[in-house]
């Protein structure tokens, strides 16, 4: 990298930098602002599920007479926000988060790189999910407005929707590109740049959770690839592979030239999805394994079978998808194989929360803020997971299939958990990236506070699932089963209000802090792993000497040791 | 006919297959419950008794556990369990076991379009009129030939009635996007898929009068597309059938 | 596909001097107009099987506004007088010449019962469709407009009427409207470029009147059985009568 040690200009060095740093903050940055706007799509929805036809305050004066009616929401409108919700929320907002900030910034730390083996591919990855996010959002200025046939954009009622859906396939489109280079240039730099010494098994758990979540969208995302374009064409060229023959749309022969089958846009997106939640979910698991080695000062107890688990795990997920699809009428020979494999994958689940809870046992544990985060994604993760169970076996799916308890169990995974654990790294990395401590009070009112409002929007949509109230519906209380969860509906949406809240601290802790005079220690955590070893903030080409590894990445509390942890780039005197 | 009873918990249970449903959630619940609580509680006890403070650190070593073994094997079998024991039988009953004529079943077509369902019977002559999707037209939202003899007396209504203590063969299709048939009561969903024609079954052991919903995203008008849905006893099905038969007019 | 984008560029491209062609019409003289074309529109064919519609088993509050007694689809309606109702006559040709004054007010379609009131309505270019709701129930109105824009818009039971500017002619065929909530409530909405057009009643008949002198297309359209058209010369003061027949 022969411009290492050039000056770059403000372009070069903030908005076109390809340095993975930058690109991981910009990330960074982004999805947060995604996932904020995503939330907030979110909070108006939950005005109209609890005060049904009633004007929404403030927001409902600004929106057009398309969307609102005297400024009630209008329920095309509440359909929009649903699908936007959901794709901004996976594609725009945790996946970005989890991958593209994350890894992005700890990754090459974490293996003693300079940079990613690609950096132009990196900028230009970051670029490819701007445009995305971008024709994403400007879709709700469109007439029609956006897309609105849910996240999963089944066929044919997307083809038939209004222009909305034709942004979201090209958004799409430039979203799982970004991706696919991403998850290219990840494995190319775990393969490729490690320090000397640092073999796979020295790796930190966070590695090689980016390693296997690499692979999943190096393998999955081409077919939505391919499902987007086929659905592009059905909307745009005429092409009816989706569409089956003898469609009457609104009393009205649909001119298509029929054939298709929508069934088979549910098998190549679930074929993405299901591996998708994996995504989601290991980067997750890998922060919460970091903070937790270190926040209990000792190794984490089972890494070997945990990456085993989650070799198997990545593998295993692309067998499972179908069981998204029981009540589309697939044969029994069909559920039953998917039956099996979705119960087998759930045990190199239970191994990692094991393996996590028992590297407890011995500790001294550290209740710092991180820490709280990746302690609440325990039991928190624990629910999405068992939750599951009953939706992976097809009679009792038959009661839950698309209800609210789907709903918790899918957020249960995604927001206590995988958001949890995406605060826990924010927590913990700051120091790193800004050179500044986050300020440790607002820090823990700020996960206490999300810590309750969490469980209370989640908790009660699993009773409500429980009554079969269905998801996606804009007014539930049409029907009488609806009517009677009338009052966990409120409490969900108080609870959401209140969550939108408790992330003030968090705000106010996240850009004040930055402004502190106070320089954060290099390593503030007495951490092992390499990004530790650099100075802080690391600067362009990360490390002032090529780091060298003698040992594993947790060792903590060595038995004669100087310190009580023991970094992996310091030699041991036996 | 009784008045159901919706709460925080199960809907009533009025199907003859609901009952291994309902069992199956409830135990996969217990079992889940157990397991969190012994998870959860083995993670507290760890918080507290190693938490940092002075004059405690840290064991380098790791604890030989075999516990875990047993944990994560009792979970394999228990869902081996519930798998082989359970869901799978019943739901190949649910799935496979279609009436066949002799059971002399409620044969009933449903029509999903958006935002509503249509209920098309055979009429008193017991045969369906030919359908194809060509005869779709706003005043035939059955999509009847009406070249078809067998097809003047069939009975095409908005809500889905059907007698009890007798199984209801129902065959699907769509005409537009794809729905999903749900009858909270009797433990039933169903996607409905365009281009598709899928045949399931059902039971009531009791009468009463409760909902078809509709549990798949179809559009603007999804939340809206419900239905009546009438369990009756034999006689007054019967008697409905008579009247709806009387208000076709055939004879006019 | 890019050969359908150059032909829809052609057509656009071509379409809009015709749209906009107010520039070669000369402003409409009343005292111009002394012919009058009367006549009816028959029915000879077999009548269609029309099956009640049951409102009761999805939307308890359409059905009680109607008293429980099932309505019948208004799509093919034979008068006793053997005519056909709900028929839209109008001139298709031989009145472009002219630019006649704006009518008044807007047109009103009212959903009463779940039911469109009326079934099928002509207005001018240029007017307004106010689709009013009277329901105690959530509509929508979705109009599969072919030349106009086409829309689609929620309307909760008590909301205000959804108003929409029809800026193009849509007469052959004339716009559907539907409620999709309620499958089988659908309208059709004709938009025409000067004020000859009707829409027969219970009698069947309709009049084109106030027409000046010449010869006119004249065109009967019905939802099930499509479009026919005749040609006609009137003279001065003349008034002349005209029959459609349709199913024959």
């Amino acid at each position: 990298m022969s411009d290492t040690h050039d000056e770059l200009g403000f372009w070069r060095t903030y908005v076109f930098s390809t340095d993975h740093k930058t690109i991981g903050i910009q990330y960074g940055i982004t999805a947060l602002v995604f996932l904020f706007f995503g939330f907030s799509l979110m909070m108006m929805m939950r005005w109209q599920l609890a005060y049904p036809g009633e004007a929404i305050p403030i927001i409902g004066g600004l929106l057009g007479e398309s969307s609102v009616d005297k400024g009630a929401m209008l329920p095309n409108f509440y359909n929009q926000l649903g699908a936007m919700h959901g794709t901004i929320m996976v594609f725009m907002g945790i996946v970005p988060l989890a991958v593209g900030a994350f890894g992005n910034f700890v990754v090459p730390l974490q293996i003693g790189a300079v940079d990613m083996a690609f950096p132009r591919l990196n900028m230009m990855s970051y670029q490819a999910f701007v445009i995305g996010g971008i024709v994403m959002l400007s879709s709700f200025f469109l007439p029609g407005g956006a897309a609105s046939s849910g996240w999963t954009s089944y066929a044919p009622l997307s083809i038939t929707a209004t222009t909305g859906q034709t942004f979201w396939l090209i958004g799409m489109i430039f979203l799982i590109a970004s991706s696919l280079l991403g998850a290219l240039n990840f494995i190319v730099t775990i393969l490729h740049l490690r320090a000397p010494g640092l073999t796979f098994f020295r790796l930190p758990f966070f590695v090689w959770s980016q390693l296997v979540t690499a692979f999943l969208l190096l393998l999955a995302f081409p077919p939505l690839q391919a499902a987007a374009v086929f659905q592009l064409m059905d909307r745009l060229a005429g092409t009816s592979f989706f569409l089956p023959s003898g469609l009457v749309v609104g009393g009205e022969p649909l001119a298509a030239v029929g054939g298709g089958s929508p069934l088979l846009w549910q098998h190549l997106f679930w074929f993405l999805a299901h591996p998708e939640v994996y995504v989601l979910i290991l980067p997750g698991m890998g922060i919460v394994a970091e903070v937790i080695a270190n926040n209990t000062r000792k190794p984490l107890w089972g890494y070997r079978p945990m990456v085993y688990s989650l070799l198997f795990l990545g593998f295993l997920s692309f067998g499972v998808w179908a069981h998204h699809m029981y009540m589309t009428g697939m044969g029994t020979t069909m559920s039953t194989f998917f039956q099996i494999t979705t119960m087998i994958i759930s045990i190199p689940s239970v191994i990692i929360l094991t393996c996590l809870a028992i590297s407890l046992w011995g500790g001294a544990i550290r209740f710092t803020v991180p820490m709280l985060f990746a302690l609440a994604f325990l039991p928190m993760f624990g629910i999405g997971g068992l939750t599951g169970l009953p939706l992976g076996l097809a009679a009792p799916d038959a009661h839950f299939h698309d209800t609210y308890y789907v709903i918790g169990h899918f957020h249960y995974v995604v927001a206590p958990g995988t958001i949890f654990a995406m605060f826990a790294g924010i927590y913990y990395w700051y120091p790193k990236a800004t050179g500044r401590a986050l300020n440790v009070t607002l820090g823990k009112l700020h996960f206490w506070l999300s810590l309750i409002f969490m469980n209370g929007v989640f908790m009660p949509m699993m009773f409500e699932g429980m009554a079969g109230v269905s998801r996606r519906l804009f007014d539930p209380t049409i029907y009488e089963h609806g009517a009677a969860v009338h009052g966990l509906t409120m409490m969900t949406s108080w609870s959401a209000w209140c969550l939108a809240l408790a992330q003030i601290p968090f705000i106010i802790n996240f850009f004040m802090s930055m402004r502190k005079k106070e320089r954060a220690q290099e390593n503030p955590w007495q951490a092992t792993t390499l990004e530790w070893a650099t100075p802080t903030p690391p600067p362009h080409g990360n490390f002032t000497e090529p780091p060298v590894v003698y040992c594993g990445p947790y060792e903590y509390s060595v038995p004669g040791a100087p310190n009580d942890f023991t970094p992996q780039h310091v030699k041991r005197e036996s | 006919m009784n008045e159901p009873q919706y709460g925080w918990w199960l809907p009533p249970d009025v199907s003859v297959n609901g009952a291994d449903i309902d069992f199956m959630i409830i135990a996969i619940h217990w079992f889940m419950l157990v397991l969190f609580i012994f998870w959860g509680g083995f993670i507290a006890y760890c918080l507290v008794r190693f938490r940092e403070r002075p004059g405690h650190s840290a064991t380098y070593q790791l604890i030989e556990a075999k516990w875990n073994r047993w944990l994560e094997i009792g979970v394999a079998v228990a869902e081996t369990v519930v798998l082989v024991a359970f869901a799978v039988p019943v739901w190949a009953t649910i799935k496979n076991d279609l009436p066949d004529p002799k059971q002399d079943p409620t044969v009933i077509r449903v029509v999903a379009e958006q935002f509503k369902w249509l209920f098309h019977y055979p009429g008193k002559d017991g045969t369906f009129g030919r359908t194809a999707p060509e005869f779709y037209a706003d005043d035939n939202p059955a999509g009847l030939d009406d070249d078809d003899e067998a097809g003047w007396d069939d009975i095409t209504v908005r809500g889905l009635r059907f007698p009890v203590g007798k199984p209801v063969l129902a065959r699907l299709t769509s005409k537009d996007a794809i729905h999903s048939f749900k009858l909270p009561v009797m433990r039933v969903t169903q996607d409905v898929v365009p281009g598709m024609e899928i045949a399931i079954w059902f039971e009531a052991k009791e009468t009463g009068q409760f909902q078809v919903a509709c549990a798949q995203l179809c559009g603007l008008g999804h939340y809206e597309m419900k239905a009546d849905l009438i369990i009756q006893s034999p006689e007054d099905f019967q008697k409905w059938l008579d009247e709806e038969h009387d208000a076709l007019g055939l004879d006019e | 596909m890019v050969r359908q984008l150059i032909l829809a560029g052609t057509c656009l491209a071509l379409f809009f001097p015709v749209a906009n062609s107010s520039a070669d019409q000369s402003p409409w003289d009343p005292a111009l107009g002394t012919a009058t074309i009367t006549g009816s529109v028959k029915f000879a064919g077999k009548k269609p099987r029309s099956r009640p519609i049951d409102m009761a088993g999805a939307d308890e509050k359409c059905a009680e506004l109607h008293g429980g007694k099932r309505l019948k689809p208004d799509t093919v309606i034979i008068n006793e007088n053997g005519t056909l109702r709900n028929v839209f006559v109008w001139v298709k040709s031989g009145a472009e010449s002219w630019s006649f004054p704006m009518p008044e007010g807007d047109v009103l379609l009212d959903q009463v019962g779940c039911w469109y009131q009326p079934h099928v309505v002509g207005m001018r270019k240029g007017q307004t469709l106010s689709i009013k709701t009277s329901d105690p129930t959530a509509h929508n109105v979705h109009g599969y407009a072919k030349s106009n824009r086409p829309f689609n818009r929620s309307q909760p039971a008590g909301a205000g009427n959804v108003n929409i500017r029809m800026r193009r002619d849509e007469a052959s065929p004339p716009m559907k409207v539907k409620c999709d909530i309620h499958p089988w409530m659908n309208s059709y909405v004709a938009v025409v470029d000067h004020p000859y057009f009707a829409v027969t009643g219970e009698d069947g008949s309709f009049t084109l009147g106030n027409l000046p002198p010449g010869t006119y297309t004249i065109e009967a359209w019905h939802e099930k059985y499509d479009a026919m058209e005749q040609t006609i010369t009137v003279g001065d003061n003349e008034a002349k009568s005209l029959e459609f027949t349709y199913g024959s």
